[in-house]
């Protein structure tokens, strides 16, 4: 059983990978003058816009579920789980 | 709300501030920014959380970052530790009938991470972090790299980063040997855990309305990765007759793929991400997050929150271990919950308003419900309060 689930994993993996990187040269919109970049300029816009909800979400989410990862790595270790 | 638990944390916060604010680093300040943010979590029944965390952030006119962040936090209460005898006071959907055993829990956690980045040239940046963290049981120590870098046309941003932790756990009263009975009384003072990630991923501006990001990352584990204070339970003809501590393997490989999405629209803010994360223990996961972001004037917003985990359980996860042929012949085994068949749902709503020019407030409620999927274990609820605050000077 253990096996052709590993096989599976990592040829999910590999497809989800695959269909990145189409995804990637398929997603190639026209470039944005910078004075059309003021949307996403704003503070709100930014991926870390949320992040000190974030850094509360990572700690409790990692202590009371198996996975982890994922938005970033670093941050200091907790034995929470 | 509270802040009064800095404790010894207070005069190095004063110091570290007054340094930051002072002006009087190498380079000019452009701005300077400090961060405070307070959350209690109060599950009902078990276990709460107070956390306090501080963090400074300066940017110079030469486009190098620094940021220090100071944390503190308590744990009070009382946690399942694995330990399961047939009852008659909760009966699962399934027919199984166990109650779980509640054990005390108090901890304290005083950790600081500082991150550095510099701007390698007009497309490329370079970020540095290390953290350290100290609990009564369980120390760590991390340092981080990663690089980013835009496209020419800076429609897209390629990253990728390394993560390196060095944990050494020392349960109160040493840390027991996995799998033996709980009556057994070898214990090692202290025991390690390694820890790496990587990190890789894209992000992509859409149109002149949103960004998309795709990242995967890598974490592989090795050590001891057992909980100390766990045990099973061993049912020999529906009678637990046996407890014994217990054992995960000493090294774990994890995937995780993530997607996020942050779109304007009509000047509120969709931002919605997906994960889905597989180990060699076993576990699968799926976790949604959606946060809408509605702006109600210029200075106040409102933000709901909704997140749905979805996870498949490990394979060496039960709540209750039959005694056939013996309970030696486990090679692993654990009765956590959270290593079991989990679905957590998350309702929010944060709302946030501006101050003058320079101060933010916010703050975000929301409840959380844990909930065995095969309902052998009873459901968990959770309340989670955060008020934050954030001061920037230009």
């Amino acid at each position: 059983m253990r096996p052709i689930r590993a096989k599976l994993t990592q040829l999910m993996i590999f497809g989800v990978l695959l269909s990145m990187l189409a995804g990637c040269s398929y997603l190639n919109p026209k470039p944005l003058k910078p004075w059309d970049r003021d949307v996403l300029a704003r503070p709100e816009m930014q991926l870390d816009a949320d992040s000190m909800e974030d850094l509360m979400d990572t700690k409790i989410y990692f202590s009371k579920e198996a996975s982890r990862g994922g938005a970033n790595i670093g941050g200091g270790g907790c034995g929470c789980n | 709300m509270q802040l009064k638990q800095t404790g010894r944390l207070g005069p190095a916060l004063a110091a570290a501030t007054c340094t930051l604010l002072s002006g009087q680093g190498a380079q000019a300040a452009e701005t300077e920014q400090v961060d405070v943010t307070s959350l209690q979590y109060r599950e009902v029944d078990r276990v709460n959380v107070d956390e306090e965390v501080i963090a400074l952030k300066r940017k110079g006119k030469d486009e190098k970052r620094f940021s220090l962040k100071l944390y503190h936090d308590t744990i009070t209460g009382a946690s399942p530790n694995g330990a399961y005898f047939p009852s008659d006071t909760y009966t699962s959907p399934s027919g199984s009938s166990y109650s779980s055993t509640l054990a005390p829990i108090t901890d304290e956690r005083y950790a600081v991470s500082a991150d550095w980045e510099r701007e390698d040239s007009r497309r490329q940046k370079t970020q540095y972090g290390l953290a350290y963290s100290i609990e009564l049981d369980y120390d760590s120590l991390g340092a981080n790299w990663s690089r980013s870098r835009d496209s020419q046309n800076r429609m897209r941003t390629y990253s990728y980063g390394y993560g390196f932790n060095y944990d050494v756990i020392h349960a109160e009263g040493g840390n027991p040997v996995g799998l033996a009975p709980a009556t057994d009384t070898t214990r090692s003072n202290q025991d390690n855990k390694l820890l790496f990630d990587f990190l890789g991923g894209v992000s992509q501006v859409l149109n002149r309305q949103g960004v998309f990001q795709l990242n995967y990352g890598l974490s592989l584990s090795n050590g001891y990765l057992s909980d100390p204070y766990k045990f099973i339970s061993i049912d020999n003809d529906a009678v637990v007759d046996n407890l014994l501590y217990e054992k995960r393997p000493d090294t774990r490989l994890g995937h995780s793929l993530y997607a996020r999405v942050i779109y304007n629209i009509d000047d509120n803010v969709l931002k919605g991400s997906y994960r889905y994360y597989i180990d060699d223990w076993g576990i699968l996961s799926h976790t949604l997050d959606m946060r809408y972001r509605y702006k109600l004037n210029n200075d106040f917003y409102l933000q709901p929150h909704f997140r749905h985990y979805s996870q498949r359980a490990a394979d060496f996860y039960s709540i209750v271990f039959y005694d056939a042929p013996a309970a030696s012949t486990y090679e692993y085994a654990s009765a956590d919950y959270r290593l079991g068949n989990l679905d957590s749902l998350t309702l929010g709503l944060q709302a946030g308003t501006r101050i003058g020019k320079r101060t933010d407030l916010s703050l975000r409620y929301e409840i959380l419900r844990q909930t065995d999927r095969l309902g052998e274990f009873p459901s968990l609820n959770a309340s989670i309060l955060q008020l934050s605050f954030r001061y920037t000077a230009k």
